[in-house]
Parts: structure tokens; sequence; C-alpha cells
């Protein structure tokens, strides 16, 4: 007889959490879900501004999976998740503070004390399998190649020093107590229901309407973009659960990056931006005039803060007009797992119709 | 030939403002005003030309300045007119945006939306 497998989702509400239990339920797993309250998801984001992380609970109502609040932060309350329940067959930890515009202290609180809770049970309630949602910014810049996954880390900004951390605390369960820990390294995520993150580039560039090309010189500057569609990270994590020698290791998970010229090209034309100015430059000069707009954008996200609403463009996100972020996939395919969104414009191309359906663009 | 010494930088002005209200009101009303408004402020310039050219008085009444050129260059001067509206009209539609939803190149550098939302595609 096939027994049905069981699954805890953390961040359920979130954007991600949602596609996970879509697929899950979909595949015939039994789900249980948790995430804050509404309410409480208040403490942890601000949500004046345009564009902040969103909280869906109608997925939950939709899907009638069993759903359990629960703050990472507060170890008492993750127990009944676990208490008087069989040892799940996988823990897919999502739920994190996902924001550029959180502060360190509250970062540390629910990323790294949060995830300490939440594995010391899981080791304690012997769930089989603990997917862990870390972030490829844990690398920081890659030079001339793509990076892999046994690249050092350099995290550029608190998030991403917080999902560091966070990765520390864990292989440390993983070596000493045993946690069956696989992490998975996501680029950038977008899908139906984003609306942070990939989400602020396509906004901005319609807000502003004007295409701006850049192509560097030397062409080896050439800025990269790396991202995934939440179909295959999803798929992907659910692969990594079924396949016990995933354990004990970290898988990055996007689609091949293309260039930044390319993806600019092809974000004009998906969303019907005609005007396009083409500007080749040379790599010092571009570095000194990106170095003035992140110096103007770290002044209005000071002004923002002091408003206490947010900016329109996070410092860590306006990071990627100035950094290289190119990372490897191959890790993950050699293990035979296949992206459907292997192109990303392909994966942006079905998002930016979703939300041109929607007029979220 | 008499030509206008200050018609260009006028067009420039006269385009952007066009444009500015074009993007923000007219748009909506009716997508060719813009091409409206360009024939409108071209053949009233040209005209211009022609009657201070013809009955001997000055472009403007002189109030722009004058020059006299070769009618070569002042024929291809005056033919440039549109160009010069557009020219002055699409740094404008850089800046503020084309429709109403958009803001623009100085999107990035406010805090405040003041685009209209987004209507779903099949409405707009």
């Amino acid at each position: 007889m096939h027994e049905e497998k069981r699954a805890l989702v953390t961040g359920a509400c979130g954007f991600t959490g949602g596609h996970m239990i879509e697929l899950l339920v979909k595949e015939g797993w039994e789900v249980v879900a948790t995430d804050l309250k509404r309410e409480e998801h208040k403490q942890y984001y601000c949500e004046e501004g345009t564009l902040h992380p969103a909280y869906y609970e109608d997925i939950i109502e939709k899907l009638k999976v069993e759903f359990i609040p629960a703050d990472l932060t507060k170890k008492e309350t993750l127990i009944p998740l676990f208490e008087g329940k069989p040892p799940y067959d996988a823990i897919f930890h999502i739920a994190s503070l996902y924001d550029y515009f959180a502060e360190w202290d509250v970062l540390y609180k629910v990323n790294v004390i949060g995830v300490k809770n939440i594995a010391e049970l899981a080791i304690e309630y012997k769930a089989k399998r603990f997917i862990h949602w870390s972030t490829e910014g844990v690398y920081g810049e890659a030079e001339d190649s793509p990076i892999d996954e046994d690249h050092p880390f350099n995290p550029p900004n608190n998030y991403s020093k917080s999902k560091a951390e966070q990765e520390r605390v864990l292989w440390a369960l993983y070596k000493e107590k045993g946690l069956p820990l696989t992490v998975l390294r996501p680029a950038p995520i977008y899908g139906p229901r984003h609306r942070y993150g990939v989400y602020h580039i396509l906004y901005a560039l319609r807000r502003i309407g004007t295409g701006v090309v850049i192509s560097w010189y030397p062409r080896k500057k050439t800025l990269m973009f790396p991202s995934v569609h939440v179909t295959d990270l999803v798929r992907a994590a659910i692969f990594c659960a079924e396949h016990d020698e995933t354990i004990g290791k970290s898988y990055n998970v996007l689609s091949d990056c293309i260039t930044q010229t390319e993806m600019l090209e092809f974000l004009y034309d998906a969303l019907g931006i005609k005007k396009v100015v083409r500007i080749p430059i040379y790599w010092p000069i571009y570095k000194f005039f990106s170095k003035i707009a992140m110096r103007i954008i770290t002044y209005l996200d000071r002004r923002a803060r002091k408003r206490g609403i947010r900016p329109k463009v996070d410092v860590p996100m306006a990071g990627y007009i100035t950094h290289q972020y190119w990372f490897s996939n191959k890790r993950l395919k050699d293990l035979g797992f296949k992206y459907i969104y292997e192109d990303p414009r392909k994966g942006l191309w079905d998002y930016i119709t979703w939300c041109k359906e929607r007029g979220w663009l | 030939m008499k030509v206008g010494l200050l018609d260009v930088p006028l067009l420039i002005v006269i385009g952007g403002i066009c444009a500015y209200i074009y993007a923000k009101h007219l748009i909506n009303r009716n997508r060719d005003w813009y091409v409206f408004l360009i024939l409108f402020f071209t053949l009233l310039f040209w005209l211009n030309i022609l009657i201070s050219n013809l009955v001997a008085s000055n472009p403007w009444f002189g109030i722009f300045g004058v020059a006299k050129v070769h009618p070569l260059i002042g024929t291809f001067y005056v033919l440039s007119y549109p160009l010069w509206f557009s020219w002055g009209a699409e740094r404008i539609f850089q800046i503020f945006g084309r429709t109403p939803e958009e803001e623009g190149m100085l999107w990035p550098f406010t805090l405040r939306e003041r685009g209209k939302p987004f209507k779903p595609s099949w409405k707009s």
C-alpha cells in the first residue's frame, strides 16, 4: 500500500511557501503548514511604502491543509508542530525574514535563532529530511567564472549575512547531531504572486518607461543575471527530499545565467517598452557612475527610514547593477534534475504575462 | 531668407511642455493628441516664417531675434522644426514618463509613488 508522505512547510503564507504547498498537495503529500499569524507578520515587516513581502493566507484556505500558526523565534510555539504527530518525511524550511530593509537585530533573531529552534526540534522529533532555503547571496561577488557550491562565503549585505550565519548553525547541527540537512541556495525567485525582489526590477522598468541597455567594455566585465522560477525551485526541493544522496550537500538552484544586456533587451520587449537607449560604456566609467547612483539610493534609504516608509529600491537590491552575481547550477543538473525554465526568459515571459493580466505591471 | 533665431529653442521648450501635458492628461482622451500638437506648432512656426518672408516683416515681429541666411540653409532649418519639437518632447518623456502610469527617470529618486496604478493588460 502506498503510504502518504508527510511534510512540514514553514513560511507557508509567503510567496515560495504557497507554491511549495500547492506542489506537495498536487503530488499527494500530507502537509502541515506554519507561519506567523497575519497580525504578527506586521511586527517583522515594514508595510509602509510601495513594495514589500506579501502574506497569502488564502492559499492555505484554498488547499485545506492543516495550518498551525507559530513564531520561529519562540520555540514553545513550534512544539505543537511536532508533538503527538508521526515524524515528518521532510521539513521544508522556507520561513525567513527576506527583507533587505530589515535591521540586523531582527534578521538575526528570525533567521539565525529561528532556524536553530526549528532544527533542534526536527532532530528531537526525528524528521527524516530537513530541506533548508538559503540564498545565492551568501557567496558575494563572482570574478570571471560562475560560482559553485564550494565557493567561500562573503555575504555583501545584512540579509545575506544572516543567511550565511543561518547555514553555519545548521551545518554545525548536521555534523554534531545528525540533522538530515540539504541546503538549497536559490537565485532571486520569481513566479506568480511574487512581489518582492525580481518584481522590483520589472516594476522599476515599467515605471521608468524608457529602456536603457548597457554594454560593458571590455566585454569580459559584462554583468550576469541569475534568477529562478518558483516552480523549478519547489520542484528542486521535492527532488532533493526524495534523493537521500543530497543529505549533507548544498545546491545552487537557478536557471542558466544570461547577461544583463540580453536580459534587459528581453524585458523591454516583454514589457512593451519601445524606446530603448543603448549605452556602450567603459567599465571604470560605469563603476564611477554606479557608485554615485548607489550613494543616491543610500541617501534615499536613510530619508525613507526617517519617515518610517520603505524606499522604492532597497540598497542591497541596487547592488545588482554594480556586482557580478554569476552562479553555476551544474551540481543539481548532474544529479538528474531537469529545469522547466532552463532559459530564464521563458519563465519571465510567463510571469510578466501573469502580472500584466492582473495590472501589476 | 529670414528665420527666427530662437525658433529652435522655443520649439524644444514647447515640445517639452506639450509632452508633459500629453503624457499626464491628453493621452487618456486620445492618443493622437501628440500628432495634433506637433502638427499645430510646426504649422504655426512655418506659417510665421512664410508670412514674414512674404510680407517683408520679421518672424514673431522681431521679438525673438531675426537672422538672414542663405535660402537653402534657411529651408533646411525650417524643415527641421518638427524634429526639434520631438527632441524636446522626448527628453521630457524620458524624465517624467510617457503615460500617467509611468514616472520616467525620476522614479528611482523619489520616495512617493506619483504614477497611476497599472491597468490589467486586457483593459489598457
